[in-house]
């Protein structure tokens, strides 16, 4: 599994989702092609790779997703696992997929599915329209 | 900083679309889905295509014009039973619609109206007129409805006449007034630009509700327009929707006579047949930046400078939403304006033929060539939606308004995503590109061939229109390889 997230938003977000990433991590043999899309894009760490087997969490907190909306790469077939953190009770739709989740206000939400449909898909709190996260499925 | 710039302009963006615009006014809102943008490699390879297949038409042109003498088969006629039938059905789903739009949810994916007018319609009609000629002229609800009325105008005050004065049968209504000439098709490109700020730039022409007071404000636009100048002389050159879809059509193979017969023809030939009227080139410079700039809001050349133009409107008084909107008007402007340079920039370099050829003539007389152009750009950018979210429309027309009815048993249908795939759908945007790159060198060069009396000019005039193309369908690469990376 290969997941990319961007980090953004304000100084203390950022930090904070920095340290999230373990210490460890490292670019994975098989880049992602938008790490080769620009230098804005190899150059900074902004993008951060996480190794295989743990799941990405987006964070939804004040309306909004913490440090803006989160990319997460896949390719076909792979299995996909993120989780959604939530501090109010929603509904979390992914379109495309069309997987429902229920979230309660503080608690997190987990997806768990095979990536079998190319695009790019949202992941949306369906109660306020918000967008947390776009899924990203390779051929 | 720098160095961050564009991570943070997209996030920035992201974030304000998401912030301000919570209705789902992200530039894939009503679907929820995006397509990958080209690799790279396919980039390349389409470019290559392009380049040679253009070198080739330079090379190995034609040296008379061929297209405008091609023979058309008459296949037959379009009963009146049908046309009726076919305007009646229009104008029913029009009511559907336009009711669904304003008695149903607020939710964009579960509302019939979005779907309908910017799916199904905006899309759908040009990929079957494509195929089966001007099939809006068919289901028009506006043209029907215009007939209709001027069919029972008629009926009643020649009965009335009748009546009143035996012997007398001659309808005795007031002849329409003359359309204008010189207005030609600049009525539909204002109609165009119009419905390209709803779909594009304002957030509320996706809300079903807005969307459906808008639809019946253009029918009210239509009725009065084919009241006052006739019904044909109207839908032929100011209803812009109408105008736009016969714009496909004339690539199509089927097309019908001004006499109802239905013909069969070589695609392409009928584009040759577009009346130069004013207002042609400012119509199709208008369809292909508007569906370019759909493409482009995806992508760095628009949301690297969103933030800013949003910053500015804020600073003038602007609400962030409204900051926003604006941004898109001036993306949208900008597109335009790049369109309708380019190929200003071309017909500035045609040969004039020592001043016989005026710069308008020119324009207008080879602007038929950019039809093509403007069709691989709707396949190329709206294949996707089409094939995905048009499967959609089987689910909406069972729940049109959102609130859990089941008409035709459909309602639960889901999209099936295995039709395409990511890989096909490339496949189609870029075959659509280098397709509709050859069919307007092809048709830019016959034409260059009947403008110029000598074949020396018609070279250096194809060259110009070469470069065009080359910066088009470069264009349109450019941005299917760039949206959404």
């Amino acid at each position: 599994m290969v997941a990319v997230i961007v980090l953004g938003g304000r100084e203390d977000e950022r930090t904070e989702r920095a340290d999230a990433v373990p210490a460890t991590a490292t670019q994975s043999e098989t880049p992602a092609p938008q790490a080769e899309a620009g230098p804005a894009a190899t150059a900074t760490p902004t993008l951060t790779r996480t190794p295989a087997p743990r799941p990405e969490v987006v964070s939804y907190r004040n309306g909004a997703a913490v440090g803006g909306i989160e990319r997460l790469e896949f390719e076909k077939g792979e299995t996909v696992r993120f989780s959604v953190a939530s501090d109010r009770a929603e509904e979390i739709h992914l379109h495309g997929y069309d997987l429902y989740r229920d979230v309660p206000a503080g608690g997190r939400a987990r997806f768990a599915f095979k990536a079998d449909i190319e695009g790019i898909f949202e992941v949306e709190m369906h109660g306020s329209g918000v967008q947390v996260a776009e899924l990203r499925v390779e051929p | 900083m720098t160095l961050r710039r564009r991570p943070l302009a997209a996030l920035l963006l992201g974030a304000a679309v998401t912030l301000l615009l919570p209705a789902g006014a992200a530039a894939h809102g009503i679907v929820g889905r995006a397509d990958l943008p080209i690799p790279e490699e396919l980039f390349a390879v389409a470019a290559a295509v392009v380049l040679v297949v253009s070198f080739a038409a330079l090379a190995g042109g034609w040296s008379r014009p061929r297209l405008e003498t091609f023979a058309e088969r008459p296949v037959g006629r379009v009963p009146l039973a049908l046309e009726v039938l076919a305007g009646a059905l229009g104008v029913i789903v029009f009511a559907a619609v336009v009711y669904a739009g304003l008695a149903g949810t607020d939710s964009q994916q579960d509302n019939l109206a979005p779907n309908a007018v910017y799916v199904v319609m905006w899309v759908g009609v040009p990929f079957a007129s494509l195929l089966l000629g001007d099939v809006f002229r068919l289901v028009s609800p506006w043209r029907a409805l215009g007939r209709g009325f001027g069919w029972l105008a008629r009926v009643t005050s020649s009965r009335g006449r009748a009546l009143a004065k035996p012997g007398r049968t001659k309808p005795d209504l007031p002849e329409p007034l003359p359309y204008p000439e010189r207005l030609g098709r600049w009525p539909a490109v204002a109609g165009l630009v119009a419905f390209g700020l709803a779909e594009l730039c304002f957030a509320a022409g996706r809300e079903p509700g807005p969307l459906a007071v808008l639809a019946l404000l253009y029918l009210a636009v239509q009725l009065v327009g084919m009241s006052l100048y006739g019904v044909e002389p109207w839908t032929r050159r100011a209803d812009a929707l109408g105008v736009y879809f016969s714009l496909f059509a004339r690539l199509a193979p089927l097309a019908r006579r001004a006499d109802g017969t239905v013909v069969l023809r070589a695609p392409l030939v009928g584009a040759g047949r577009t009346t130069a009227v004013p207002g042609t080139v400012a119509l199709l410079v208008v369809a292909i930046a508007t569906t370019a700039f759909d493409g482009a809001k995806e992508g760095p050349l628009f949301s690297d400078a969103a933030p800013a133009l949003q910053d500015l409107f804020t600073g003038l008084g602007a609400s962030k939403g409204l900051g926003l909107e604006l941004a898109f008007v001036v993306g949208y402007a900008v597109a335009i304006a790049v369109v309708a340079g380019i190929y200003w920039l071309a017909v500035e370099g045609m040969p004039s033929e020592r001043g016989r050829l005026g710069r308008g003539e020119r324009g207008l007389r080879l602007a038929h060539s950019l039809i093509p152009i403007a069709a691989a750009y709707v396949i190329a950018h709206y294949f996707s939606l089409l094939a995905y979210n048009g499967q959609d429309a089987a689910r909406l027309a069972s729940d049109p308004l959102g609130r859990g009815s089941d008409l035709f048993g459909t309602a639960t249908a889901a999209i099936d995503y295995g039709v395409v795939s990511a890989t096909g759908i490339w496949y189609v945007q870029v075959a659509a590109l280098v397709l509709g790159h050859v069919a307007a060198l092809v048709l830019a060069h016959d034409r260059a061939l009947t403008l110029y009396g000598s074949a020396r000019a018609a070279v250096r005039s194809q060259v110009v229109m070469l470069v065009v193309m080359v910066c088009f369908t470069g264009l349109g690469l450019y941005l299917l390889s760039v949206a959404n990376a």
